[in-house]
């Protein structure tokens, strides 16, 4: 992997700046229909220990644990060196890759100009290797929430663009089930900018809808309810405020720049970091329901193991599909990144009273053929309902509906930043 | 399990209260939170209820047999009008010369003038006895005749009220009596609470309290106890993913099974406490202990009743945690252990109950 990152900078505007410039020529290669570069790109990280009780680390000590060398620019911004794995020999020599913002104690910002695959590639090997780090979870109901409350309010002849992905747990290949996330063609091409279906394979359904804003407003809804596999959001694209280019947003938290201005950039990234971490509040303040005792001087049983997360498929499982679901669910390096001994307790109905494999929290679950309970401890992280949801969606059931206790999981994002806040972000 | 014998299993009865009072949403809901829609909020659970000096006093003066720490299932409050619910429930009902009078005549006396003294600033309480359906008239008869007999003994006794499970056509329909809708201001006389009841599927929800004893299903005997260790095990397969190398994790049953039931471990009765310690300590600690005792540089030590594992590096880590999410390799059985065999020496011993 060759550096892709200037050396030396002495501050961050430096950074901005080199990124200004691949920006620009990013976005001619995007006018010209093919990008000559790879688009900058940023990745939302959240650092999950800031409110699971865990004690929260210094991006530093979080990272030093992945083999990732952070220098410190200033404060909030470091450079960003990891082992070149392409290299002969050992130790491997270190490379600059991007830079990362600490936007919060629990966010973070990775800015990268590597080539997507590689990218994510990196990205997810921190998160899987990593009981401090997650993605920030844009699932397919937030998606929508954001296109509906947001982007569709931006101009209706402005172009934007939808991904939907749903894979089939029931058609999945055994194989696939470990090593479809290493597949997220994430940067769809400019091609595919026309409303063409794209199904690659049997169990993939892939489609991406691009158009003029107006012109979707009035056909999604009715798309939706005919074809439910476009309930799978996978990506959506804001236009810029500025008037050209835009930024593609993805269900792990990928932003994309096609804009020719990185604050542009960084300024959507900002938007989007405040509008997750608003809905992340809203899903742990009910999630975790807290009530004060009657008696400060008795401990009580209050709310005992939270509130739970309900989910109901809009269309019921076969128990075939059912049954395939559940053989595959608790696998090692299942795409679920759950742990437990499933328990039947009838032909399409187990209980697991397991663990979340990737913050290592217990979890207890409920799996029918008509949806699925979870109850979390009192101070998980609102980020592993997200992620729940956002697979449930990907790969069991595209159109579902959603519960946190007894509030509509689209609800949770009522106090979202609203759309002008985008704007006035400096 | 045939849902009419799910209806008598204590285990399936206070889960079911659990989630009726548990926030859920009005449709899509997994047991319907009656208890929730009428304002209704949890404040105990398996509790023992403590009584102001001057009933305690006066309990124990009293010939008649009455628990002086009853332990209701759950107590609900509502802010609103500071109504509170006492619930106990039960596989059958009985007659006043059942052993089981002892507890009742406590619970009617908790309902009483004590429930606001103790629990203030709750005012009125109802005593709510949960059986099945058909034997709500003589429960009821039974609660009438314990009221009787303590008002003789000058004694204050509060209300009380009979509510019944049943199974109609594919649902499972939860039944109150008129004491019932005048404190709570509940217009209907029933409610179905769970739906599309299947003869092949248990419809139980995920359990929320856990338990020691058999499932009244004799073909699965051990699930309630599976479903106490697959929580202690999964603890402790969080814990560890999440120890660093060299590092040592330190624990007791009893400390792992305080932070699998939220805390409600001391409440339990000691006999209850004691089996669930002996099932953490003899089927999970005793099991991977033994399993790691001849391993060179095993992680492991169990010194009597601590349970202690340090790894040296990651290899070690790797090992032993392959092996305990491995339900088939650790086979952790969910038989009860013998009770008669003592505690052994220096195994901590169950504490006092928290009243």
């Amino acid at each position: 992997m060759p550096n892709t990152g200037p050396e030396d900078i002495k501050d961050r505007f430096e950074a901005y700046r080199f990124f200004n410039g691949l920006a620009v020529e990013g976005k001619e290669g995007l006018d010209a229909g093919h990008t000559r570069i790879p688009l900058v790109k940023t990745f939302l990280l959240e650092h999950v220990s800031g409110k699971s009780g865990r004690t929260p680390k210094p991006p530093a000590e979080i990272f030093s644990n992945l083999r990732v060398k952070l220098s410190q620019i200033d404060d909030t911004f470091h450079s960003v060196q990891v082992p070149d794995e392409n290299a002969q020999g050992s130790p491997k020599p270190m490379v600059a890759t991007g830079f990362l913002e600490q936007y919060d104690e629990r966010f973070f910002a990775y800015y990268t100009v590597v080539h997507s695959e590689d990218a994510r590639k990196l990205v997810r090997g921190w998160i899987t290797h990593s009981a401090d780090l997650d993605s920030a979870w844009f699932s397919s109901q937030l998606l929508q929430t954001l296109w509906d409350r947001d982007v569709s309010h931006r101009g209706d002849g402005r172009i934007v663009k939808f991904t939907f992905k749903y894979d089939s747990i029931f058609e999945m290949p055994e194989d696939a089930v470990q090593a479809t996330e290493e597949e997220d063609d994430a940067d769809v091409p400019e091609a595919d900018r026309d409303d063409k279906l794209e199904v690659e394979r049997t169990w993939k359904a892939r489609s991406a809808v691009s158009d003029r804003i107006g012109r979707i407003k009035k056909a999604l809804g009715t798309l939706q309810q005919n074809y439910s596999a476009l309930h799978a959001l996978f990506s959506l694209r804001f236009p810029s405020r500025r008037g050209h280019g835009s930024h593609d947003l993805f269900q792990h938290g990928q932003v994309t720049n096609r804009s020719d201005s990185f604050e542009d950039h960084r300024n959507t990234v900002r938007y989007l970091y405040r509008a997750y971490k608003s809905v992340l509040q809203a899903t742990e303040e009910v999630a975790w329901n807290k009530v004060e005792p009657l008696s400060q001087s008795k401990k009580s049983g209050l709310n005992i193991k939270g509130v739970p997360l309900i989910i109901r498929f809009k269309e019921e499982l076969s128990e075939a599909t059912f049954r395939r679901w559940m053989a595959l669910a608790f696998q090692k390096k299942n795409i679920f990144r759950l742990w437990g001994e499933p328990i039947e307790l009838g032909p399409t109905k187990v209980h697991v009273y397991g663990a979340d494999r990737h913050l290592w929290q217990p979890i207890n679950l409920e799996f029918t053929s008509k949806g699925l309970v979870a109850i979390l401890p009192q101070g998980t992280c609102g980020n592993t309902f997200h992620r729940l949801v956002t697979n449930i969606q990907r790969y069991v059931s595209p159109e579902i509906e959603a519960w946190l206790g007894s509030k509509p999981f689209q609800s949770l994002a009522d106090g979202m930043p609203s759309e002008q806040e985008a704007h006035d972000e400096k | 399990m045939k849902n009419e014998a799910l209806i008598r299993d204590p285990v399936f009865q206070s889960n079911l209260l659990l989630w009726m009072v548990k926030e859920q949403p009005s449709t899509g809901y997994r047991i319907r939170p009656f208890f929730f829609e009428n304002g209704f909020r949890l404040v105990y659970i398996e509790q023992p209820f403590a009584f102001p000096e001057e009933i305690a006093r006066a309990i124990e003066a009293s010939t008649l047999n009455i628990s002086k720490a009853p332990e209701p299932e759950m107590i609900l409050a509502r802010d609103t009008d500071k109504k509170g619910l006492y619930f106990e429930a039960k596989a059958d009902s009985f007659t006043p010369d059942s052993s089981n009078s002892k507890q009742a005549r406590g619970h009617l006396l908790a309902c009483g003038t004590a429930f606001a003294e103790t629990l203030t600033p709750l005012q009125l309480a109802l005593l709510c006895y949960l059986v099945p359906k058909d034997c709500c008239p003589p429960m009821a008869e039974c609660l009438a005749n314990l009221t009787t007999e303590l008002q003789s003994a000058a004694l204050a006794p509060g209300p009380h009220s009979v509510h019944g499970l049943e199974v109609v056509a594919r649902d499972l329909v939860y039944t109150w009596d008129n004491a019932f809708k005048q404190h709570s201001g509940a217009t209907e006389d029933s409610v179905a609470v769970l739906h599309e009841l299947q003869d092949d599927t248990d419809p139980s929800p995920l359990l929320l309290v856990f338990s020691d004893q058999d499932c009244p299903n004799q073909e699965r005997a051990g699930y309630y106890r599976r479903v106490l260790i697959n929580q202690v095990i999964a603890k402790l397969v969080s814990d560890l993913n999440l120890l660093p190398i060299e590092q040592t994790y330190t624990i007791t049953a009893r400390e792992l099974l305080q932070q699998t039931t939220d805390g409600t471990l001391n409440y339990l009765a000691l006999d209850r406490q004691r089996n669930m310690i002996r099932i953490v300590r003899k089927n999970i600690f005793d099991r991977i202990a033994s399993f790691w005792r001849d391993k060179s540089f095993s992680p492991v030590q169990l010194e009597a009743d601590r349970l202690q594992i340090n790894f040296k590096d990651n290899l070690a880590k790797g090992e032993l945690m392959d092996w305990l999410e491995d339900p088939k390799r650790t086979a952790f059985t969910d038989q009860l252990p013998p009770s008669d065999q003592p505690l052994l020496p220096g195994i901590e011993p169950p504490q006092e109950r928290v009243t």
